[in-house]
């Protein structure tokens, strides 16, 4: 009796408990990391944001997006072009655009000056692009591998725009040499601690409300959707808006990671953005596990973390790696490390340790 | 009519690009519902072996036409293992082999770019294909003539194979009904592997072909892979016909819209115009059976 | 008597006393405790009969009234020239129980995919006097339509009570969608008791066994409230024993609603059929009570013949 309360108080504060413990980390790294190594660990935790999008679209939704890169280079466009803006100050334009021999900003510029709707931009922009995108998209019922491939075609499309309208856009060198971020000097390390911050917040409410999502009613629709779309049209569903609603989310996510990205990494250009890097924004989902919760997150934070320690030294090597991951999880382990979740239980049922046959199985369900 | 004609020419000839590109993709993906990321890089592969056979062989034109053939068993090959080792296991999973496809290519170039390295070579076209010819007093690029040809024959080819032979009747009836053709003494596994093979050697083709006119090098595959998706997709599962149709109306398309605009406008109109078509067309690429909603 | 005398008259000691007084108490607790029983029987029976009262009383209380009858008109369904569906009239009333049959072809699935919108078809198809033609497929189900298909298709990876929430919260908008669905409603308490699932309540739907997939499927129909119920092959691959539950449950769920089987099966139709349409090559052969089937030589001829 006394394991089944344990367990239920378990179910109960789980995410009480798991929000303490990753606050309590997320003040812990600052005291034991260098601000480089911070520097490093807010670029990761920027991709965790965009694979926990992907968690929610691909391993919940099942819609298999290969154009994150796009909704990821909105936001940190906006952001970008906003702190651009600040650098300069009123009435000036950018080094690249007077080389052009342009001398007032472009509309969509000016647009993004006012601080508050930069804000809101990194997160709608990419939002409204998805909601349009899906509906066109999932309003005529196609899925699958097709929405893949439109997925990726249209990231493609938009690199080569950005690179094509290097006017406007600083085209392949993209946007760079940020000074300030909303006022706060970015060389200041105090300032990189402050932007660790919010990105560790930033992921963690992320995770947070893919949580809520997951085990609320929609969740359980969003599944209903990935497995029987045509039947879920006859318990009188429009799968497109559930399809959509997962979808724009995931997009907000990754412009908000895209939008963090440029203060913190300090450069926003096509070659982050384009076909390959968008895919690779997957690997994270992929090792983790797509279907759980926090797979993306942790496979992402592993992934981009082994890159830093790898690619420079071996380079050739590591793009070995990165092939076969994709390779031998996909075809052998598709569930990422979210496979082994089950081997824990296994491992206590087979050692006789912990709660009991039938209670276990309850907890399961629960 | 003056400017008309050299633009519809162009258009042609970009579309018989893209159907080089899309055919194996369009074999493959309609009669298996694989999705080769790894295509581009199977071009690749034909489009160093061009240039492999240029530095051994010092005539150009027998060079080329070795290439055409060892390109198409390299490319083939390489195809065959893919499948075997890897997407035969995947047979009920088709999106995953999206992605495995894609760890393929980025090993693929990786390891181009350690054999060949990272600078992008040339395979010397023979002197004929690269003097423009004249016809009615215009004159058109004799290499991107060839590939236009060469794409028609390729369709012919194809065509022929899966109408005429035995092998195309059953790969036909793999793709249309497995068990049924399974249980009909056709090996679904062996045609399978002879379709893929197929497909990943007509890449290969392609990649001789287009070495003609692009340098080789480690990401020559990805300038054209997802365009050839888009004509995939754009033309219907499993149909030469559509593929042929979609690369033709997509080339002619970019060729008008770049013209007046720039390059980037019309890749991404190429787009647009895709995701138009499809909210007329998806009955081609969306199909519920009522009676298991599969 | 003699005996209570008997202890009043012999004296006893104050042992004997005080036991005889503590078995009286213990007699007395234990004439209380079997009254108690007595009354809390009672009140399980008394409940238990309400139950069962309520479990019969629910399906019809949650059915539809007199008017709420299928009636189709000139339905015509055709795919690239091929007449699947030829201008095909066909009523079906409250509380019967239509059975369509006819060999491969026939057009009884094509029809029922034109009522629920998943095929184009012209003509006229009304319930409750909504047209139903046009519409999308999820706004039919709204006008209390719903439809099960020959392979069941639930969500396997979601349990049967998840099956059935997302079967019940259609009408759900807003923040009732982010809300965590807690507990279950009386709707699916009771139709998990009718389509006997209360036990596999928490299973995935997916490694039911197929029979009670379609219980499930059935279920879901209940809990949408549908009021039409259009079933294709509901008891394929059932076990004789399935078979009979399943045709007594839709028996049931039939008298206050409209319900029409697709089903190849005979003998399940002559069990529980209460009329019998058949078709041919997208026409109407016959119609009437199974009895008045069985003996249309046209029928026998065409499609029973085989069977018998």
């Amino acid at each position: 009796m006394k394991h089944l309360t344990a367990n239920e108080f378990a179910t109960k504060y789980k995410p009480l408990v798991g929000a303490v413990i990753a606050i309590a980390l997320i003040f812990l790294a600052p005291a034991v990391m260098s601000v480089y190594s911070l520097g490093l660990l807010s670029k990761y935790l920027c991709y965790a944001m965009v694979a926990i999008g992907i968690g929610l679209a691909w391993g919940q939704g099942g819609m298999l997006t290969l154009g994150q890169g796009l909704f990821f280079g909105l936001g940190a466009y906006v952001m970008a072009i906003h702190m651009k803006l600040e650098d300069i100050g009123p009435n000036q334009v950018p080094d690249f655009m007077s080389q052009y021999g342009i001398t007032q900003v472009p509309g969509f510029w000016e647009l993004f000056r006012n601080p508050v709707i930069a804000v809101i931009g990194v997160a709608a922009v990419p939002g409204i692009v998805a909601a349009v995108l899906g509906l066109a998209v999932f309003g005529r019922g196609v899925r699958g591998a097709y929405f893949a491939i439109l997925s990726q075609a249209l990231v493609a499309a938009f690199a080569v725009l950005l690179i094509g309208q290097s006017k406007t856009t600083g085209g392949t060198n993209g946007l760079n040499d940020f000074k300030g971020f909303f006022g706060y000097d970015l060389t200041d390390p105090a300032n990189k601690r402050m932007i660790y911050y919010i990105c560790a917040f930033l992921t963690l409410a992320m995770v947070l409300i893919v949580y809520w999502i997951r085990r609320s009613f929609i969740g359980n629709l969003i599944i209903g959707v990935r497995d029987q779309e045509n039947r879920m049209k006859f318990l009188g569903y429009n799968p497109a808006s559930i399809k959509v609603f997962a979808f724009s989310v995931a997009a907000m996510f990754a412009g908000i990671g895209g939008a963090m990205f440029v203060p913190v990494v300090g450069i926003i250009s096509p070659s982050d953005i384009s076909v390959t890097p968008s895919i690779l924004m997957l690997a994270g989902v992929v090792i983790g596990g797509r279907t759980t919760l926090l797979g993306p997150l942790v496979g992402t934070l592993i992934i981009r973390f082994a890159e830093t320690q790898l690619s420079e030294a071996y380079p050739s090597a590591w793009t070995y790696l990165e092939g076969l991951i994709f390779i031998l999880v996909i075809a052998f382990v598709p569930m990422g490390l979210g496979q082994f979740k089950g081997v824990w239980p296994w491992i206590k049922e087979k050692l006789g340790i912990g709660v009991s046959g039938p209670v276990k199985a309850e907890a399961v369900k629960a | 009519m003056g400017m008309l004609f050299p633009q519809i020419v162009a258009g042609l000839s970009n579309g018989s690009i893209l159907l080089l590109a899309a055919l194996g993709l369009s074999l493959t993906f309609g009669q298996m519902g694989v999705i080769n990321n790894a295509h581009g890089e199977f071009m690749m592969a034909g489009a160093y072996t061009a240039y492999v056979t240029s530095t051994i062989i010092g005539n150009k034109a027998v060079s080329l036409g070795v290439a055409l053939v060892v390109g198409f068993v390299v490319a083939g090959l390489l195809g065959l293992l893919l499948d075997v080792l890897l997407l035969e296991r995947m047979r009920n999973r088709p999106l995953d082999t999206l992605l495995v496809t894609f760890g393929v290519s980025l090993v693929l170039q990786q390891l181009a770019r350690d054999i060949f390295g990272a600078t992008p070579v040339y395979a010397e076209a023979p002197d004929a294909l690269t003097n423009p010819v004249t016809v009615f007093g215009y004159s058109f690029s004799a290499g991107r003539l060839f590939i236009f040809i060469l794409s028609i024959v390729c369709v012919a080819a194809l065509y022929a194979v899966l109408k005429l032979t035995p092998l195309g009747r059953q790969i036909r009836a793999t793709s249309e009904n497995r068990d049924l053709a399974e249980v009909s003494g056709i090996s679904t596994k062996t045609v399978d592997h002879i379709t893929f093979f197929l497909g990943s050697g007509i890449a290969g083709i392609a990649g001789v072909a287009l070495s003609l006119l692009n340098s080789i090098s480690f990401n020559f595959g990805t300038t054209f892979i997802v365009q050839a998706f888009l004509v995939v997709v754009a033309g219907g599962v499993g149909q030469l016909k559509g593929a042929v149709i979609a690369s033709f109306v997509l080339g002619l398309a970019q060729s008008a819209i770049e013209l007046p605009t720039s390059a980037s406008i019309g890749q991404m109109a190429i787009f647009l115009i895709v995701v138009v078509f499809l909210q007329f067309r998806p009955q081609g690429l969306v199909s519920i059976r009522s009676r298991n909603l599969a | 008597m003699s005996e209570e005398k008997d202890m009043t008259t012999t004296p006893a000691s104050r042992e004997e006393l005080e036991q005889l007084r503590a078995e009286m108490v213990q007699m007395r607790d234990e004439a209380k405790r079997m009254r108690d029983e007595a009354a809390a029987m009672k009140a399980e029976i008394a409940e238990e009969r309400t139950r069962l009262h309520d479990q019969l009383a629910v399906l019809d209380d949650r059915g539809g009234q007199w008017n709420d009858y299928l009636e189709i008109k000139g339905l015509h369904v055709e795919f690239d020239g091929f007449v699947a569906v030829k201008s095909l009239d066909l009523t079906v009333e409250h509380g019967d129980l239509r059975f369509l049959i006819g060999p491969n072809g026939a057009g009884k699935t094509t029809i029922i995919d034109a009522i629920t919108g998943l095929v184009p078809a012209s003509g006229s198809a009304k319930f409750r006097g909504e047209e139903l033609l046009g519409r999308k497929p999820n706004d039919i189900v709204k006008l209390g339509v719903g439809r099960t298909f020959q392979t069941a298709s639930v969500v396997e990876e979601l349990s049967v009570l998840e099956n059935l929430q997302l079967a019940e919260g259609f009408r759900k908008k807003g923040r009732d969608l982010f809300r965590t669905v807690g507990g279950v409603s009386q709707n699916i308490e009771y139709m998990l008791d009718v389509c006997n699932l209360t036990d596999d309540m928490n299973t995935p739907a997916g490694i039911l066994p197929h029979g009670k997939k379609q219980w499930l499927e059935i279920g879901m129909l209940l809990v949408q409230d549908a009021h039409l119920l259009l079933l294709d092959e509901p008891v394929a691959g059932m076990t004789p024993a399935e078979r009979v539950q399943t045709g007594e449950l839709l028996k049931r769920c039939s008298k206050n609603r409209t319900v029409i089987i697709v089903e190849h099966d005979m003998e399940f139709m002559r069990q529980f059929a209460d009329s019998v349409t058949v078709l041919n090559q997208g026409e109407i052969l016959a119609e009437g009570s199974v009895e008045e089937i069985q003996n249309n030589e046209e029928v026998v001829r065409i499609y029973l013949g085989g069977d018998q």
